[in-house]
């Protein structure tokens, strides 16, 4: 599983196997964390590997990426800065070298810039950027300013359909809001709302957390739809045990991960029995 | 048979302009801006867009954080930066969403959103966004108080993420000094 992703950090260019010197915090140092906690429920931990760079240094990752070309199952591009031209570069390296391609963050807002939206696997916008994804012009979330308003469940899944119709979703994407959404082919087919804990959407990184269980999950071969349930799910009983404040800091979160997702894996019986990428 | 190839369209990123009064201003702006990394170019601006002088410095809007900076620190330069239409414009509303009786209060704008505490003035938390410079300016900012936090944010944005952090952590920071939390 390999993640790609900037960090606040002063770091040289390099592919990362030691997660103890990963911050913790908002962006790619939470999803990082929190797959590792998912991979190591089932020993697998050390099939994490995160290829980043310093926060000025989007581009070198991209250059890396389409010089080395990297191969494996499943990676997952993050926060990095969202430059069209190279991004189309490194995706077709991607594409060619691994079977699973989730996106995220600036991964997630360069890849539907460049209309390369059906090409991916996963998308994993809050319920605010599915209007940017809904927006058939826009390059960026901050031109649009339906962003701002409201956007109740109904509403998202007329977002999530014109989203589809205009070419700007891929196969599966998750919807991350009060009502987690999990989408296959532009229809709407799980839900997950309770426990419903308000609190988790100012808290930094746990968007972050939830794509990082997501797709660790996935990487291990559970179906996407599966993996969806058990990721959300423990995140928002997580979210109930510890009684999230809005000062909450996301590592309290990730720390509580193995523990929350074996009790949730005991009781739905789940197992990792799907080739990736099937389903 | 196709006589002439189809030519792949050209994805290019928005872009607004500095408007400026003279010549030598346009020219400072491009260098100022070229040494700290960002891409700008002088072109003339569209007629109704002049500004005393023929020339403004076109940017990518996607930089437009790292623009304002490095223009407020050129202290005596007096500029304007335009959009090419309204559609270019990055968002101007806010959503404010008060949390454990109001001891909280988050402001999103556009994909960000911060969120400080009424009663001892900190950042708590930082969250949303997709560019690079977020979760450096969350990781410097947060469990700052609000002026710690806006020397932070003012000072190391410079993506569109991070120009919306700054107006959400303004609104807030207003709210604050309003009382209205």
């Amino acid at each position: 599983m390999l993640v790609i992703g900037t960090l606040p950090l002063n770091i040289p260019l390099g592919i990362y196997e030691d997660m103890g010197k990963i911050p913790v915090g908002l962006g790619t140092g939470a999803l990082c964390h929190a797959a590792h906690q998912t991979l190591k429920v089932f020993g697998r931990e050390r099939d994490l590997r995160l290829l980043t760079a310093g926060a000025h240094n989007s581009d070198k990752i991209y250059e890396f990426v389409i010089s080395e070309k990297p191969q494996g199952k499943l990676a997952c591009v993050h926060y990095i800065m969202p430059k069209l031209a190279p991004f189309e570069r490194m995706f077709g390296v991607l594409r060619e070298n691994f079977s699973f391609l989730t996106f995220d963050a600036g991964g997630m807002y360069a890849c539907k810039a460049c209309k390369l939206a059906k090409r991916a696997d996963m998308f994993t916008p809050d319920a605010g950027e599915m209007a940017f994804l809904a927006d058939k012009d826009s390059t960026h979330p901050a031109y649009v300013q339906h962003i701002l308003l409201e956007i109740d469940e109904e509403e998202v899944k007329k977002l999530v359909e014109l989203a589809y119709r205009n070419g700007n979703l891929p196969r599966y994407t998750v919807v991350k809001g009060e009502v987690d959404l999990f989408v296959r082919d532009g229809k709407v087919v799980k839900e997950v709302s309770r426990p419903s804990i308000p609190e988790l959407e100012p808290i930094g990184g746990t968007g972050d957390t939830l794509i990082g269980i997501l797709a660790a999950l996935i990487y291990l071969g559970f179906a996407p739809e599966v993996a969806f349930e058990l990721a959300s799910g423990a995140l928002r009983q997580i979210g109930e045990e510890l009684r999230v404040k809005p000062d909450t800091l996301v590592g309290e979160i990730i720390a509580r991960i193995p523990a929350a997702l074996s009790g949730a894996l005991g009781q739905s019986g789940a197992l990792p029995n799907s080739p990736i990428g099937a389903g | 048979m196709r006589l002439f190839g189809r030519k792949k369209r050209e994805r290019t990123p928005k872009t607004a302009l500095i408007l400026v009064e003279e010549v030598a201003s346009a020219m400072k702006v491009e260098n100022l801006l070229s040494r700290e990394g960002i891409s700008a170019k002088v072109v003339a601006p569209p007629l109704h867009l002049r500004k005393g002088c023929d020339l403004s410095v076109e940017f990518s809007i996607d930089d437009i954080a790292g623009v304002e900076r490095v223009l407020k620190r050129a202290h005596a330069l007096r500029y304007e930066i335009a959009y090419l239409s309204s559609d270019d414009e990055p968002a101007d509303i806010y959503r404010v969403k008060h949390f454990d009786n109001g001891k909280y209060v988050m402001v999103r704008c556009a994909n960000m959103k911060i969120t400080v505490d009424t009663e001892t003035h900190k950042v708590v938390n930082i969250s949303g966004g997709g560019c690079p410079d977020v979760p450096s300016l969350a990781h410097h900012a947060v469990g700052k108080d609000v002026h710690q936090a806006g020397e932070v944010i003012e000072g190391n944005a410079y993506s569109l993420c991070g120009y919306m952090l700054k107006k959400a952590f303004y609104k807030s920071r207003e709210l604050l000094e309003e009382g209205q939390c």
